[in-house]
């Protein structure tokens, strides 16, 4: 138990240090805590009650959305903002669960994608309110708490978006450690026996995919605000195969999977990106093919197996 | 009045052909999904496959449309059979997961390989002169190559059916599907079995693809772009449903076809939240097992 | 718990066909009956696992026909599994703690609370002490033999304190040691308790139970004590055969 506070005690203080260390990364070590709060909340769903989904783009793109159109519309004030941005999110959590929820497996994955694509569909129709196919721009954030003013070097906007991921990670760890955290995981475990000692499933599910999709969306919200513009394809399938892709990296259902995956992951992009472009989808294909065969477990479990060899302890 | 009613019947028809190709595209997973229980986001990437062997062979090496659409049938067939021999057996006792993520890596590699080979852009297909031009079929005149997607359609949805309730090899299948432990010990090889028809969902597709690729143009982005219609024509039907595959196909063909003719605004939300709908009622679709 | 007019068919086949069944509180009664007579999908009717075709389901006087599983446990009713069903990858003692959380009403917690935790593993404890399980509380089910996998069944469903507990077989296939370690926890179970047993060991049925069912082809055939039960010819003829055993 107490490796286990030692190793989140290690995650803030990451989030604390990395800006004192790349002090000129500042701007990539944003995106990697949006994304990494994000992965987080799928991981919730993915990781902890066991189920697969390819829609969670659309809770972050709402949420993005939400938060946009809310600085735009009504009030420039980033926690205002972010809370919106959760709402709206957890909103679409309620109505898509209640359809998603009843189904498993390959039904689940299609409803999820269908989920995506509509919302998507209606963020592009929408373009009065959302900008359409070009985005929503404008968008001009006040100061945090009406005292912290967004600056240009991007210092106020990591520390901002680390602070709202080290919550984040506080109330994940909260729900995981608790007896809701071990009923989701005995429901991904054996769905059928925890009916049969009187779990109500689908209600445990319903709440921790609401609450998933309201962390996501305010992963949007910070995303909308740190880069005052929010895109269409932060709705699209694709963004939700590379949060999904980013949790595996790091390992599903192990805790510290999104914060494995994604730093390693948004460089790798970074890099390729500058390199080798043309030939991203093949290197990450076969990273996940060789994910697949050799390291399911993904870092998490790599690095867990490492220490126990090294140790001899158990994580 | 009348022209409504022609209307109708036109659009009915058009969107029979184009249900007849999802039917082709779908089939494959329908049975790979209730046989194996195998999870194959990727089975697009076999249609596109199929796609691009057909109009290549037919470009550069001007073999005639039949006989590239044969050839690439074929050869997607035996490369699925390879596909399930090598890794996709590996997988079947395998959490969810990690099946989609096989078929996401894979749908990837694929994407990057077709790029590379092909270029970013629809590949362009040119019908042989005796599919192009019109055809009177007694309740309209339509464009003879969507008469050949009904017409062979429906042949192919008789030979599936009598293949699955009239063949010993079709006898094995429903066996195995009920029972694989008993199936075995009255001397099927199962394993064998999964890869034939791990084999024949694949050149089915090979060949949905092909044929369709005047209504679904072959592109990269091909597996991602049409997942979720077959995935939509899997679900409702329900796994290993062949026969309610072909209905939930056409149905979906006929509505889209409609639905993009009357509301082309809003079309294809209308459409996904119509399918919610259905499956909020029925979520495990219509009929569970495999049978025609 | 009673059973009225109960029925189920599937598609053509009536696999239970019009059962009647009173089951007081603190019965001792087994369950015997030709295998494919039916039992194990009764034991899924009663649990919820199925819904009955006809017929109704009452724990306590409370209809509960209309229950999805998970509710009809909150009403008293707690199963063990034929074929062994439990968390495989988690610890014996996480697969209790499971049980006695939901049990408690505190599984729902969104937040960790070291107290409440505490009780649970007390609870979790005088569990397994019940079935000698102590010594396995860290490690992984599927590590583990058949015979105590069995003894981890039967502590899920102990951990539940129902009102009507239903076991399927619960010592199949277990070592003889084994099988007296679960029967000895059989035996101490509260005597407000109603045990309904099914069982191939007629020696067994013999020790537990102070009255018997036979089931034979979805019907009840007869019902009584052991020893009416031993002496009816139909019975006889039909199930004990010669060495009184299935």
């Amino acid at each position: 138990m107490t490796a286990t506070r030692l190793l989140d005690g290690l995650v803030i203080a990451a989030l604390a240090i990395a800006p004192v260390l790349a002090p000129a990364y500042l701007d990539l070590g944003t995106r990697i805590v949006i994304v990494a709060l994000c992965a987080l909340s799928l991981d919730l769903v993915v990781g902890y009650c066991g189920l697969v989904t390819l829609g969670h783009a659309a809770f972050f793109g709402v949420g993005a959305y939400a938060a946009g159109i809310f600085a735009l519309r009504a009030s420039a004030e980033p926690l205002a903002g972010l809370l919106v941005g959760g709402a709206a999110a957890a909103l679409l959590g309620v109505l898509s669960g209640a359809v998603l929820l009843r189904s498993r497996r390959l039904t689940l994955i299609m409803l999820s994608l269908a989920t995506v694509l509509v919302v998507q569909e209606t963020a592009n129709k929408l373009g009065w309110l959302t900008g359409g196919a070009d985005g929503l721009q404008g968008i001009s954030m006040a100061p945090v708490a009406g005292l912290f003013a967004f600056d240009l070097f991007g210092r106020v906007s990591y520390v901002y978006a680390a602070v709202v991921l080290a919550l984040g990670f506080l109330v994940f760890r909260s729900l995981v450690d608790s007896n809701f955290g071990r009923s989701l995981v005995g429901i991904r475990e054996n769905e059928a026996r925890m009916r049969a000692i009187g779990t109500p499933v689908d209600a445990r599910l319903r709440v921790a995919f609401v609450i998933a999709a309201a962390m996501a969306g305010v992963a949007g919200a910070l995303q909308a605000q740190v880069a005052e513009f929010v895109a269409l394809n932060a709705l699209s399938v694709d963004f939700s195969s590379e949060i999904l892709i980013m949790l595996i990296l790091g390992g599903a259902g192990r805790r510290y999977g999104a914060f494995l995956g994604a730093p390693v992951y948004v460089v790798m992009q970074d890099y390729l990106a500058r390199e080798d472009p043309a030939n991203w989808y093949l290197w990450i294909g076969l990273l996940l093919l060789a994910i697949v065969f050799f390291a399911p477990g993904g870092l998490t479990a790599w690095i867990g197996a490492l220490a126990q060899r090294v140790g001899g302890k158990r994580l | 009045m009348l022209e409504l009613v022609d209307l109708l019947v036109s659009l009915t028809f058009y969107g029979t052909a184009y249900g007849m190709v999802l039917y082709l595209l779908a089939v494959g997973l329908s049975v790979t999904l209730g046989l194996m229980r195998f999870i194959n986001l990727a089975h697009g990437v076999f249609a596109m496959t199929g796609g691009y062997l057909t109009v290549t062979a037919m470009s550069r090496l001007g073999v005639p449309f039949l006989v590239a659409v044969l050839a690439a049938v074929i050869v997607v067939g035996a490369l699925g059979m390879l596909l399930e021999r090598t890794l996709c057996r590996r997988l079947y006792k395998a959490p969810i997961l990690e099946q989609v993520l096989f078929s996401i890596g894979l749908i990837f590699v694929s994407i990057a390989l077709a790029r590379y080979f092909f270029g970013p852009l629809a590949q362009p297909i040119t019908l042989p002169g005796w599919l192009s031009g019109r055809l009177d079929v007694g309740i309209g005149v339509f464009p003879t190559y969507r008469v050949f997607l009904v017409g062979v359609g429906a042949l192919l949805a008789v030979a599936i059916w009598a293949g699955i309730e009239r063949t010993r090899f079709g006898a094995s299948v429903r066996a195995a599907v009920d029972n694989r432990g008993m199936a075995e010990s009255v001397g099927i090889n199962v394993d064998r079995v999964f890869m034939v028809c791990f084999g024949l969902g694949t050149a089915l597709a090979a060949l949905g693809g092909s044929l369709g690729a005047d209504l679904l143009p072959i592109y990269p982005g091909y597996p991602n772009d049409y997942l979720v219609y077959f995935l939509i024509v899997v679900a409702v039907a329900g796994a290993g449903n062949v026969g309610g595959a072909l209905a939930v196909a056409l149905a979906f063909g006929i509505v889209d076809t409609m639905i993009r003719y009357f509301l082309p605004d809003f079309g294809r939300v209308l459409l996904f939240v119509l399918v919610m709908a259905v499956l909020y009622r029925r979520p495990h679709g219509f009929a569970p097992k495999i049978h025609a | 718990m009673e059973l009225r007019g109960l029925s189920k068919r599937f598609g053509a086949l009536d696999v239970i066909r019009d059962v009647s069944f009173l089951l007081e509180e603190g019965a001792r009664c087994a369950l015997i009956g030709p295998n494919g007579a039916g039992k194990t999908t009764l034991i899924n009717l009663i649990s919820g696992r199925l819904a009955p075709t006809s017929g109704e389901i009452r724990i306590g006087g409370r209809n509960v026909t209309a229950m999805a599983e998970a509710a009809r446990v909150k009403a008293g009713i707690g199963r063990t599994f034929q074929i062994t069903n439990l968390f495989r990858r988690l610890t014996v003692g996480e697969n209790v703690a499971l049980a006695v959380a939901e049990h408690a009403g505190v599984a729902g917690r969104l937040r960790p609370a070291p107290r409440m935790r505490a009780r649970v593993d007390a609870r979790v404890s005088e569990v397994l002490a019940t079935l000698r399980l102590e010594d396995e509380r860290n490690r992984r089910v599927d590590v583990l033999p058949y015979g105590v996998q069995r003894m981890v069944e039967l502590a899920i469903a102990l951990a539940l304190e129902p009102a009507v507990l239903l076991l399927d077989e619960p010592a199949a296939g277990v070592p003889a040691d084994d099988v007296a370690v679960i029967f000895a926890a059989i035996e101490k179970l509260p005597a407000s308790m109603a045990v309904l047993l099914i069982e191939h060991d007629i020696d067994i049925v013999f020790r537990f139970a102070s009255r018997v069912a036979v089931l034979v082809a979805g019907r009840i055939l007869v019902e009584g004590t052991p020893a009416e039960i031993r002496e009816h010819a139909q019975v006889r003829a039909l199930y004990l055969g010669e060495s009184g055993h299935a």
